[in-house]
């Protein structure tokens, strides 16, 4: 009866190994690497014991984040799901938002890696995720804060907003 | 990360994710975001816009006497657009409006007189005609548009002196106005609300009666109203929706028990919309021919009423106005006041760019929401 709970039985994950740009090792569970539509379309035709993903566009700083956001969504789903089966009543979705709100609110500098990562990978959920964080970075703001507030330099010609 | 590495970034974003942003931002953040740098310029130049993605509000006007400066509100966004057009001095009148296009009315000149203009907002296209005649000075009135929203016929309203309704009528590219009146049939109180569509132009009287004249034919036919004579002017409202659909608003005769109603196929009597037909849909309307519906805005079931009232409340007596909002979900009214002595809804049409005659665009912050 105890062993029935006991995880040390269950069959052992399959993982996959994710290299970053500057060169470390992330070993992940295959399902939270398959988050990514890049990796899962040439899964299939990858050999088993050949499970390794070089990114060279990712640095291991921002590596570690989009990994940490994907096993959150794998396991959120999960729990989101067992609850919907057992017509538990649960808020995981709600809880996810939140977390997700949570995990977007960093500076411009990360959120540009995360948004340039999440396009490259293609995990469109997180990609809608930075570009709405943007957006709303954006709105309301004149020309001259949304420069300000990225880092950007004004090489622009003129500017009718100026005054504002 | 070294610090020019860093002031690269932002500006180096690829197009597509620029116009992924833009596609989340409304209209006066999208311009906004084109004045940045020039690789959001280049990437703002070659955004494609999606006009029937977007919901087309109508926005409140406020026009000045003696300037020809006009203030678009609009009250969803609470963007404010400043549009600057010699056309737009007091002397003009505006009549109409539908997808960008305005249709004016000078009404007093000397000599020859009473030129109609009608004007895109967003090209700056220009068409300017004679009006139909000195002594005509209604201000019902309206046109048909083509496919691509240009202007086709201009259509005044009036009442003929035996009660009789009284169309006149002009194609564009023709100077010449050509009155049709209907001799036969129901008493036509006064002319309430006008709608002209393909070739057949819809005339609402203020007593609930629908006048159909095709444009084509000559025939007229008549809808009767649902209710017996009535002398107030506001209680009826036709407007079009975005499929082509007559619709008509009754504010109930206390003017704030709204119903709604869809002309049937064959064009002989109303049917009340049911819940789903309203469910998302806002309806904008103030005095006479200045009503609209929109579909799909994100406060669905929603009245804006534009009202003009007087303010006794300083020693100096003003006409304000002033957009009750009543929410037709939980019966609730709500009030915004304007700081304006005038105010009017305008269809400027899909706003994917910045008008050409813009002068300030920008958060309004004179409205008490």
């Amino acid at each position: 009866m105890k062993d029935s709970f006991n995880p040390s039985i269950e069959p052992p994950k399959k993982t996959v190994t994710l290299v970053s740009s500057d060169g470390y090792d992330f070993e992940v569970e295959e399902e939270v690497a398959l988050e990514s539509q890049v990796i899962k379309d040439g899964f299939e035709d990858k050999a088993v014991d050949d499970r390794e993903y070089l990114l060279f566009n990712v640095h291991s700083d921002t590596l570690e984040l989009i990994i940490k956001y994907c096993e959150k969504h794998v396991s959120s789903r999960k729990s989101i799901s067992a609850a919907a089966a057992s017509s538990s009543s649960s808020n995981g979705e709600e809880a996810l938002k939140e977390w997700d709100e949570h995990f977007i609110s960093v500076d411009t500098n990360t959120l540009y890696d995360i948004l340039m990562a999440a396009d490259y990978l293609n995990i469109k959920s997180l990609l809608d995720l930075a570009i709405q964080k943007v957006a709303d970075t954006i709105h309301g703001r004149s020309p001259e804060q949304i420069r300000k507030k990225f880092n950007i330099e004004n090489d622009s010609i003129i500017d009718p907003w100026a005054s504002e | 990360m070294k610090e020019d590495e860093e002031q690269e970034k932002w500006s180096q974003l690829p197009t597509l994710l620029v116009w992924m942003i833009k596609d989340r931002l409304n209209f006066a953040d999208t311009a906004r975001v084109s004045f940045v740098c020039k690789n959001w310029k280049s990437a703002s130049l070659s955004y494609p816009s999606k006009p029937t993605q977007q919901c087309i509000v109508p926005w409140l006007v406020n026009r000045f006497q003696c300037s020809t400066s006009w203030e678009f509100v609009n009250l969803l966004t609470k963007e404010k657009l400043i549009i600057d057009r010699p056309e737009f001095h007091g002397r003009n009148h505006l009549l109409f409006s539908r997808r960008g296009w305005l249709l004016l009315h000078e009404f007093q000149i000397t000599g020859q007189g009473y030129p109609i203009v009608l004007l895109n907002i967003h090209t700056n296209a220009k068409i300017i005609m004679s009006g139909p005649g000195k002594n005509i000075r209604g201000s019902i009135a309206s046109f048909s548009s083509s496919d691509d929203g240009t202007p086709q016929h201009v259509v005044f309203a009036l009442i003929s002196s035996n009660s009789r309704p009284c169309f006149y009528i002009a194609k564009l590219g023709e100077e010449n106005w050509i009155k049709h009146s209907y001799r036969n049939g129901m008493h036509m109180p006064s002319p309430a609300s006008l709608l002209v569509l393909g070739h057949e132009v819809y005339c609402l009287d203020m007593s609930g009666g629908l006048f159909i004249f095709n444009m084509v034919n000559l025939l007229w036919r008549e809808v009767a109203g649902d209710t017996g004579y009535c002398t107030d002017l506001y209680q009826w409202r036709i407007v079009e929706s975005e499929e082509g659909e007559i619709l008509k608003i009754d504010r109930g005769t206390d003017l704030k028990t709204f119903s709604f109603f869809k002309l049937n196929d064959s064009q002989s009597s109303w049917v009340e919309l049911n819940h789903d037909d309203v469910e998302n849909r806002s309806w904008f309307v103030y005095y006479q021919n200045n009503n609209f519906t929109v579909k799909e805005t994100k406060v669905s079931k929603k009245v804006y009423d534009l009202r003009q009232y007087v303010d006794w409340s300083d020693r100096n007596v003003f006409q304000r106005h002033s957009v009750n909002i009543h929410d037709l979900m939980n019966g609730t009214a709500d009030v915004i006041s304007t700081p304006h002595q005038d105010g009017y809804w305008v269809d400027l049409g899909s706003m994917d760019k910045v008008p050409p005659s813009c002068v300030h665009l920008g958060p309004t912050d004179q409205y008490k929401f």
